[in-house]
């Protein structure tokens, strides 16, 4: 065989064919993709570059501070008396001033008195079924978050008064009635599962400023289109039917943090 | 070091289809046994790509850990049948139209020649391998490499002038 040096370099060489081309490629990418990762968390790099774990440092943490946030926004079971409560509250504060427009801030304000009173039942279910709980501190809770929902309502009546009228204004003022109904609902679960006589007084003075009469006409003479021009909030009225509302609340708190703290000493 | 990880895959996409068709040649010509080698040569290499010596050839060092990694396929699955031979693979190519009767019958003498033979041919004739590429791979002298190839031509031509 003369040509066998022929037939020897014409050997069949053959192609990978595109399938596991692309199988291959993707594998690849990962790995590089993978050792790219590890460098950025690389102990030893960290120690030459001080900003990479600045970064991810702060990285973390705000991850995790988010992550808990808005798990505790949005857990129902968050209730006053857990730890993670100061959290919850701080949340809506930002959510509160993050609500520029003034309808916006009406929807957070009737967001916050229905959830306070969301939590004030949970509170007296939890009194009734005797589960773990301090009957006492629980009821100044409940009393507390009651308060914090007529703030709420009034802040809210407050902005509605405010408002221009407009088109949308009559939708406002529908939500904030429906509202109005689920709290006095809240409001009676309260009053029926609580033998409290400080709750139940607290609960009777909610449902009379919710359904007070000065807070209904001043809705319906928007809803009815009959004042064009709107109606300032704190009028002297309002005012003065406001200041010996914040006096209750501020006592109130007041004789719960006392009674707290007799509640510790006589723990010790 | 993580830079150096990025220009494997130029080195990847010139060698591919060597690596591929050297697996092709030394595994009874089963395709996908062929494809899962190379797939596996290349993340190896990649892996110990930041150990690899610029100074000396790619195509060395990958034909290398090739190698290397063929014995120890070798060593794990001795029991194990290829799922092609090279009948299988010679009569796909004649379908195709891509190999003609001469260039079949050395492809069966090559196949069924001593592994030392066979290789040395391999790596010369179908890898396009240089006698010092070789020796590298098979870690042996480039001389006693110049000398095996002499005599495995030497074996084939005579027994393809015996058969004939």
């Amino acid at each position: 065989m003369d040509n066998l040096d022929k037939l020897l370099g014409a050997l069949p060489k053959n192609k990978l064919n595109k399938r596991a081309d692309l199988k291959i490629k993707f594998k690849l990418y990962y790995l590089i993709f993978l050792s790219r990762l590890r460098t950025l968390f690389d102990f030893s790099t960290w120690r030459i570059n001080s900003l990479n774990k600045g970064f991810v440092l702060a990285f973390c943490v705000v991850v995790v501070f988010s992550a808990t946030s808005i798990f505790v926004y949005a857990s129902d079971d968050i209730l006053p008396g857990n730890q993670l409560y100061p959290l919850k509250i701080a949340v809506e504060k930002i959510e509160q001033v993050v609500a520029l427009n003034p309808k916006a801030k009406i929807a957070t304000y009737e967001k916050l008195s229905s959830r306070r009173l969301q939590e004030a039942v949970s509170l007296s279910q939890k009194i009734n079924k005797n589960i773990k709980t301090d009957n006492e501190t629980a009821n100044l809770y409940i009393k507390n978050n009651i308060l914090a929902e007529i703030k709420n309502h009034e802040s809210a009546v407050n902005t509605i008064n405010n408002l221009r009228e407009s088109s949308s204004t009559a939708a406002v003022i529908n939500s904030a009635k429906n509202n109005d109904q689920k709290e006095i609902e809240y409001l009676n679960r309260i009053a029926s599962s609580s033998q409290n006589q400080d709750i139940l007084q607290t609960v009777r003075n909610a449902k009379e400023i919710i359904n007070h009469e000065d807070y209904k006409s001043n809705i319906n003479k928007q809803f009815n289109n009959s004042d064009r021009v709107a109606k300032p909030t704190n009028t002297p009225e309002r005012k003065n039917k406001a200041i010996p509302l914040i006096d209750y609340a501020s006592s109130t708190i007041i004789h719960a943090k006392n009674i707290r703290k007799n509640y510790r000493n006589q723990g010790r | 070091m993580t830079k150096s990880k990025d220009n494997f895959l130029p080195y990847y996409n010139q060698f591919k289809d060597k690596i591929y068709n050297y697996y092709l040649y030394r595994v009874g010509f089963d395709r996908l046994l062929a494809e899962d080698l190379t797939s596996e040569v290349f993340i190896k290499a990649l892996k110990s790509f930041n150990d690899f010596d610029k100074s000396k050839k790619f195509q060395s060092w990958i034909y290398m850990i090739a190698h290397n990694h063929l014995v120890n396929h070798y060593k794990l699955s001795k029991h194990l049948v290829p799922l092609e031979s090279v009948e299988d693979y010679l009569q796909y190519m004649d379908n195709n139209g891509e190999i003609n009767y001469e260039l079949g019958r050395v492809l069966k003498i090559i196949d069924k020649m001593e592994e030392t033979d066979r290789n040395v041919l391999q790596l010369k004739f179908v890898d396009d391998l240089d006698n010092q590429e070789i020796a590298e791979v098979l870690q042996k002298e480039e001389g006693t490499i110049r000398t095996q190839i002499s005599r495995s031509v030497t074996k084939l031509r005579e027994i393809l002038n015996n058969n004939s």
